[in-house]
């Protein structure tokens, strides 16, 4: 099993790249603080994959780079 | 009332929500305000439990086309201290180039009073109690 981390000290480590985790623990405004680092790539196709065959009750996915480029505008 | 600090030259407002349907996700999404629907992308819904298989499609409209997308029920958003129940939601693919998992439309946004400050970055979310299910 892997070990419990720090999630927004693990987000750190990973520049640039999504990351999925299983959350342990939450703050108490509901916002995950520690888990397991289950993956983590450029590729969010891959951690999907990884999600898929995981399935826990609670994860978290996030994007540590810049959402959204800086050079591009956006209208949804 | 639940309160979040942004940089007020940012393009877009990105904000960490909780999804649930089978499973509870938390995901990054857009705030958009000029959504009508909320949207979340086939791999979130997949990873929520959906089998898009199973899902009815819609017709959306964007400003330029008019395409087919997946109509999905979630069980809830959370945000922090509490969560709306029984958010329709459009499912479709999202420009790979945005790191985001979907958009908060209007159908859940309008269930909170909004406050955009941008003069002190402070964005403020006041829920409308008769649809917050407190934690």
């Amino acid at each position: 099993m892997k070990d419990l981390v720090n999630v927004k000290e693990c987000e750190k480590l990973y520049p640039d790249e999504w990351l999925l985790f299983e959350v342990t623990e939450c703050d108490e405004m509901n916002r995950p603080i520690k888990g397991r680092l289950l993956a983590h790539s450029k590729d969010r196709d891959e951690v999907h994959k990884v999600a898929m065959e995981v399935k826990c009750a609670h994860d978290y996915i996030t994007y540590t780079g810049e959402p959204i480029p800086k050079d591009m505008a956006v209208a949804l | 009332m639940i309160t979040y600090r942004f940089n007020p030259n940012v393009s877009s407002l990105i904000l960490e929500v909780r999804l649930e349907y089978v499973y509870e996700r938390t995901r990054k999404m857009l705030f958009d305000t000029g959504a009508s629907l909320t949207v979340i992308t086939p791999r979130v819904a997949e990873e929520l439990g959906y089998d898009l298989s199973q899902l009815k499609t819609a017709s959306l409209y964007t400003a330029s086309r008019e395409e087919s997308v997946y109509q999905l029920n979630l069980r809830s958003i959370s945000m922090e201290s509490g969560k709306i129940l029984n958010i329709s939601a459009l499912c479709m693919p999202l420009p790979s180039e945005l790191k985001i998992d979907g958009l908060l439309g209007l159908n859940f946004l309008r269930h909170f009073n909004i406050n955009l400050n941008f003069e002190e970055g402070i964005l403020t979310f006041i829920p409308l109690e008769k649809y917050f299910v407190r934690n």
